[in-house]
Formats: structure tokens, C-alpha cells, sequence
């Protein structure tokens, strides 16, 4: 394993978030089993209490996990000067049979943390404990996600020695390329530019209707996630293209890279971002008549619709800028 | 009303020392009337108080305030009934700023500032206008005679208008439940009965009072409408005046 200040960082964070998750599910589960806010007991008193500091935790833990994506990434970007092959974060994470899994699950874990402190953050408003139920529910599928991820990470991370030689980014998104980034590299680019462009416009479209009208937020929440895997292709497939100049480089990851401004920081984290509102736009939606959620849900979308519209508009207007700035022109 | 459902505090749970302070008190109060809870030290009437009034939290069951206007963002109205005890941290925060005003044994007024000052600091947290909850703590000195020591430091009154101030304390923010504990206990017979009058007076106002005392000179008042007995924690007898 090396002693890089980045790889000690993710895995105390990983095994912080971890522990934090065992603890907080241990109590889920009984919540989950005992919970009954009508009744008086003492258990029912005590799961009260303990559901407010599982909150607190869970808040801090899971944005923590949030950033460790950023950060993981960045630390594979990182570390690509020390091995013989790899020109950015692609060539590291291909080191050894742990990091691209682990860089899927670290985003699948991503979106689920960031719809439970949307249903989190919806459920603290109420005084009536509204969202209580899914809230746990859906943390006790988190948690053993998290589990796995820092097993991922611990495998990964102690395969990984500076003597070993890998794969550039040429050829793990390469035509000949086999696999995901075969495959999305493969992706027609015509098509994806229509898919990109269309889906963009269904969740603008969808998104100002659903913040005026207060209706239509499945077809936005749809439209949302839809956008966030069309654009997650769309990167590898032709946006990539525009910005590194190039017709045959299709890597993710070199936007991250000084010489590309980092754009790759901002695409990404405009993606995600409104991924995570868009669904969580649609996880609050079944919830919309319960209890006290009536007065503090819709407000709620309707800022995260913003927040969803923003975003994705950031990333498609860096997306536009990139293809008409670009010396690049694809012909079809 | 206020409704208490098989209350019950413990203290040091699961130690040599455990003390059930309250046991399985089930108990309603009615509104716009004066309650008494009579007891000799010790006998769990603070702690009882204090958990009505939000201060403390039971170790297990319930307190359903009913038709009593209570400060709860999110309610889909006010007729809606409001449990208590599950509410947390951040929501009871504004009830007990609102919907409970508090009369200690002690008084606790802040020394240092001016009665004027005493009776607003309630109010600051909760973002009125000052100008407007100052003209109401005057208005509130001069019904208890206490407007020319507006200006005074607490610390130069008496004891009956120390008692006078720490009810327009209490009042400041226009609570529907007035929580008195021990209001008695640091006053001679005058200011006793001058107390109790002041107490009748808030009641015909249309708000409900809450009394913890072993004064006879509170739990005799002919203004009492319900008198509550405890005993190490239980209640022991209740009577109504009606």
C-alpha cells in the first residue's frame, strides 16, 4: 500500500464512514422494528431521542461521502505520475481489478447519500417524524453499500504498488477498447449529441412547469435522472472530443487535469448535483400528503427543481461553449 | 386541555442510585382554569412542571395539549392536536418561548439589567420588533403597578415586585399556559395572597395556570378549580372545584 497523504485520507474518511453507518443501522433496524410514535413506552421515548443524533451523524457522514468521491478521483488523478503507463486517473484506477468497481459503486453510493439527506433534511422539518420509515429504510441499503465500498477501497488501495505497469487512457477508451469505457467510447456521437441535447430540454422543459404549476414532477424527476446517465455518456462519447481537440481521445478523467482548467471538477459536480436534486425531487414526491409534509415538501421541490435546472444548465451551456470555442469539428 | 398519558421520570435508570421521580401519571388539565399539584418536597411536582412545560423530557409517556395553541411550524391548523414528548429539540425550543410562560421559585431575574430589560430578553428570540414587544412590556408593568421601576435595577426591589415583574415576564410573549413553581415559597402571607390575586386575574383572562406549591396559602386559594395531591411521584387524590 502507499503512505500517500490522499489514500490515508479516503480510507480513515471510508472507515468513518463506515462506522458511522454500522452504528446508525444498528439503531434503523430498531427503529424499523419498534418504532410506534403513538405509543408512550420508554423503547419509543428512547428511539425518539436516538433518531435525532442518527440524523446529526448520518448529515456529516454522508456529506463526507459525497466529497470522497471528489476526492478518490482526484487522488487517482493524482498518483498517475508514479506508475509507468498511466497518463491521468483512468491508467490508476486500472491498476488493479478493484478500481473502476469501486469507482461505480462510489458513485451509486453518491446519488443514494445525497437522496437520503434530501428525504433527511425534508423529514427534520417535521415535527410528526413523517419520513422516518423510508429514511431508515433506505439507510439500511446504504450501509451495507458503504460496507462493501471500504472493502473495495482497503483491496484496492493495498494492490496498489508503484512497480506496476498499466494502460493509458488511449486505450482503455480506445475504439479497441473492451468493456464500460469500450462501450461508451463506442456510443454513437450524432445520436448522443440529440439524446443529450433532447433529454436536456425535456428536464428544462419539465422543470420550469413542474416550480410553476406544482405538477408533472415524475416526468421531471424522470427526465432528471435520464439526463444525468445521457450526459455521464455523452462525456465519454463527444463532449470530451471538443475540449481535448482531439477525434480519437474519448477520457473522462484527463478533464480533470490542469491542462483542460480542471473543467472535469465543475462538469462533474454539476452533474451529480443535479442528479441528486432531480432524484430527490422524485423521492419526496409520494410524500407530499403525509402529515406535516404538506406545508414542507413542495417548497422543498421547488427549490430543488432550481437547483436541478441550474445545474444541469451550467453543464450544458459548458458543454455548448466547449463544442462551438473547439478547433474541433465532427463531421457525421 | 392539557392531557398527561402514564408519565413517568426516572433518574440514574440502571443504577444503585435510580429514582423515579414521576410514576405513571395520567392526569388532565383543563384550560383556562387553575391548577394546583400539592405535595410535600420531594414529592415530584417540579419534575412534573418541568416536563409539562417542556424543560424536561419523561422517560416515558405522553402529553397531548389539546385545543391550546401551541407554536408549531407545519401544522395544518390550530385545531390539530399536539404531542409533546415526541417533538424535538428545535420544535419545543418555540413552545416553550410561546405557548408556556414560566414563574420560578427563585424568580430568576438577571441582575445587572433593568425590569424593563428582565421582562423583554423572552421575547428577543423571537424576531417581533422590539419596538413592538417593548410598548407591550410597558403596558404589561403599568396592569401590575410596576411602571415607575421600569427603569430600575432588579436587584433594588422588593420581594413583591420581584414577583410582580417575574409575572409580566412570564407574560411577555402572550402565553396560553402560565407554569408557576413554588411562586410562594420567598413571600410573606400579604404578598401570598397579593399573588394569588394576580393569578385570578390572569385566569379570568382566559389563561391557564399552573401551580406547584405546599402553600396552604395557594392550594386553600378559593380561585383554585382543580387540586392535584402527589406523593412520592404518584398522584394520590384530585379534586375538582366545580
Amino acid at each position: 500500500m502507499m503512505l500517500h497523504p490522499a489514500v490515508l485520507a479516503l480510507l480513515l474518511t471510508s472507515l468513518l464512514v463506515a462506522a458511522m453507518g454500522l452504528y446508525a443501522g444498528y439503531y434503523g433496524l430498531r427503529i424499523l422494528k419498534s418504532w410506534k410514535l403513538e405509543s408512550g413506552s420508554e423503547l419509543q421515548l428512547e428511539l425518539e431521542r436516538r433518531t435525532s443524533l442518527i440524523s446529526t451523524i448520518m448529515s456529516y457522514d454522508l456529506f463526507i461521502q459525497l466529497m470522497s468521491l471528489f476526492l478518490y478521483v482526484y487522488t487517482a488523478d493524482s498518483l498517475h505520475p508514479l506508475f509507468t503507463g498511466a497518463m491521468c486517473a483512468a491508467g490508476v484506477l486500472n491498476i488493479n481489478q478493484f478500481g473502476y468497481p469501486l469507482l461505480l459503486l462510489k458513485m451509486l453510493n453518491f446519488l443514494l447519500a445525497g437522496v437520503w439527506l434530501i428525504l433527511n433534511y425534508a423529514d427534520c422539518r417535521g415535527f410528526d417524524y413523517p419520513l422516518i420509515r423510508v429514511k431508515f429504510e433506505l439507510l439500511n441499503l446504504i450501509v451495507p453499500l458503504l460496507l462493501v465500498e471500504t472493502c473495495l477501497l482497503a483491496a484496492y488501495f493495498s494492490g496498489v504498488k508503484p512497480d506496476i505497469i498499466t494502460s493509458c487512457c488511449g486505450s482503455l477508451f480506445g475504439h479497441e477498447a473492451v468493456g464500460l469505457g469500450g462501450n461508451l467510447t463506442a456510443l454513437p456521437q450524432q445520436p448522443m449529441q440529440l439524446a443529450f441535447f433532447s433529454v436536456m430540454s425535456v428536464t428544462f422543459a419539465s422543470g420550469v412547469y413542474f416550480y410553476r404549476m406544482g405538477c408533472g414532477g415524475w416526468i421531471f424527476s424522470t427526465a432528471a435522472g435520464a439526463a444525468f446517465l445521457i450526459a455521464g455518456a455523452s462525456i465519454t462519447s463527444f463532449i470530451c472530443l471538443y475540449i481535448y481537440e482531439l477525434p480519437t481521445h474519448h477520457c473522462p478523467f484527463c478533464l480533470l487535469q490542469k491542462e483542460y482548467g480542471y473543467i472535469g471538477y465543475i462538469m462533474y459536480a454539476t452533474l451529480f448535483g443535479g442528479g441528486v436534486a432531480g432524484l430527490g425531487t422524485g423521492a419526496l414526491l409520494p410524500f407530499r400528503s403525509t402529515g406535516s409534509m404538506v406545508r414542507i415538501i413542495p417548497p422543498l421541490q421547488r427549490r430543488l427543481t432550481l437547483i436541478t435546472v441550474a445545474c444541469y444548465l451550467l453543464f450544458t451551456l459548458i458543454t455548448a461553449w466547449k463544442m462551438f470555442s473547439s478547433e474541433l469539428r465532427l463531421t457525421f | 386541555m392539557i392531557e398527561l398519558s402514564s408519565l413517568s421520570k426516572v433518574f440514574n435508570d440502571g443504577r444503585s442510585n435510580r429514582f423515579v421521580a414521576v410514576d405513571d401519571v395520567s392526569l388532565v388539565i383543563m384550560p383556562r382554569q387553575l391548577t394546583v399539584l400539592k405535595g410535600p418536597s420531594g414529592s415530584g411536582k417540579t419534575t412534573l412542571l418541568s416536563i409539562i412545560g417542556c424543560m424536561a423530557r419523561p422517560t416515558s409517556g405522553r402529553i397531548y395539549l389539546r385545543d391550546i395553541p401551541a407554536a408549531l411550524p407545519y401544522r395544518r391548523d390550530d385545531s390539530e392536536n399536539v404531542e409533546i414528548t415526541s417533538l424535538q429539540e428545535r420544535f419545543l425550543t418555540e413552545i416553550r418561548r410561546r405557548t408556556f410562560g414560566f414563574i420560578f421559585q427563585q424568580f430568576n431575574l438577571i441582575k445587572g439589567i433593568s425590569v424593563l430589560e428582565n421582562v423583554m430578553l423572552p421575547a428577543y428570540p423571537t424576531g417581533e420588533a422590539r419596538s413592538a414587544f417593548r410598548t407591550r412590556a410597558l403596558d404589561l408593568l403599568g396592569q401590575f403597578g410596576m411602571e415607575r421601576h421600569a427603569g430600575q435595577k432588579v436587584e433594588l426591589l422588593s420581594g413583591g415586585e420581584l414577583q410582580r415583574t417575574a409575572i409580566v415576564r412570564a407574560l411577555i410573549n402572550d402565553p396560553a399556559i402560565i407554569i408557576a413553581d413554588e411562586p410562594t415559597a420567598h413571600l410573606d402571607s400579604k404578598l401570598s395572597l397579593e399573588f394569588m390575586e394576580r393569578v385570578e386575574q390572569l385566569k379570568s383572562n382566559g389563561t391557564t395556570v399552573i401551580i406547584a406549591s405546599h402553600d396552604p396559602l395557594v392550594y386553600d386559594a378559593a380561585s383554585v378549580d382543580s387540586l392535584v395531591e402527589m406523593r412520592n411521584g404518584k398522584v394520590v387524590g384530585s379534586r375538582s372545584r366545580q
